[in-house]
């Protein structure tokens, strides 16, 4: 825990932005840690590394023509942002999800099939007629069926067709 | 000897089939009776004395070559309720049908009557879903 507050100043030793005493206790713990002094030790190689970079003299004038790339590229076509390596996750996250879904629709198809409502309509219809058939109900030009009335007992054995539970002598 | 068993065996067989149409009369002619008081009120619009007369048939004891009279019964009450626009109580009936049949047919029947009345009340999709139901009992699936 301690290594890890020392070694995230670490940088901050370096730029110079540490006061006196911060600096001392930092320098104390390196010197008696060797990990920290490694990781100290790797940062001040890198530091010496970029110093001995020659620095670039910035021209003015090539400000105006920076400027007008910066503003350019964000409005870039499409294919040239296809080129921005981090727009393929988001793509080829929905190409899965899109063939996850194809595979699932293909598994388990939609429940009433075309099949079925044409099944159904045609159970309409045979029932209609049978119904017809039996006597039980009468189509009319309105569309509403009127349902034929039987009374039992007025003939128990002419099998009045109205009612299910006619008797059968 | 012989001659006075046989004797007795007709005797025995015929009692049995006396005993049970008489039984199946008695049946028949309260459900006969219960069939026209449904009807009746249904026509009449007393919604109220439907269920409750329509129970006394399904409480009733149906042989099992008699039970599509069940069906007949509640297609019939059910139908007449459907042109009343009264969909839940049709519903209510032919469930209680569906609850006393016992062989497939039957029930397939039913649950068909269940998807006309579905279809009728406009959900299409209740409608398919019964239907299927009643194919798949009808082609022996479970």
């Amino acid at each position: 825990m301690e290594c890890r507050i020392y070694t995230e100043s670490l940088t901050a030793l370096m730029d110079g932005e540490l006061t006196p005493k911060e600096e001392t206790a930092i320098r104390t713990h390196i010197s008696g840690c060797p990990s920290c002094r490694a990781e100290f030790e790797s940062l001040d190689y890198s530091y010496r590394l970029v110093d001995q970079i020659d620095q670039i003299e910035f021209q003015p004038a090539s400000w105006p023509q920076i400027q007008a790339r910066l503003t350019t590229s964000s409005s870039r076509g499409f294919f040239s942002k296809l080129k921005f390596p981090g727009l393929w996750i988001p793509i080829g996250a929905v190409g899965a999800l899109l063939l996850v879904a194809t595979s699932l629709m293909m598994q388990f198809p939609e429940d009433h099939t075309d099949q079925t409502r044409q099944a159904f309509q045609s159970y309409m219809q045979e029932r209609q007629q049978e119904m017809i058939s039996r006597g039980l109900i009468q189509p009319t030009d309105r569309g509403n069926p009127i349902f034929v009335h039987y009374n039992p007992f007025a003939d128990a054995t002419a099998r009045p067709k109205g009612n299910p539970f006619r008797s059968e002598r | 000897m012989s001659r006075l068993a046989s004797l007795f065996t007709i005797l025995v067989v015929s009692t049995a089939w006396l005993v049970g149409q008489t039984d199946w009369e008695k049946t028949r002619s309260i459900a006969e009776a219960q069939h026209e008081i449904v009807m009746l009120a249904i026509k009449n619009k007393q919604y109220d004395k439907v269920l409750p007369n329509s129970k006394k048939i399904f409480a009733l004891t149906f042989p099992a070559n008699r039970e599509h009279l069940l069906v007949d019964h509640a297609k019939l009450s059910s139908s007449l309720l459907v042109e009343q626009a009264n969909y839940p109580l049709a519903h209510q009936i032919v469930d209680e049908a569906i609850k006393v049949v016992h062989n497939n047919k039957s029930k397939a029947a039913l649950l068909k009557e269940k998807a006309v009345i579905c279809s009728r009340e406009g959900h299409d999709g209740d409608a398919m879903k019964f239907f299927e139901q009643a194919v798949k009992l009808e082609e022996g699936k479970p």
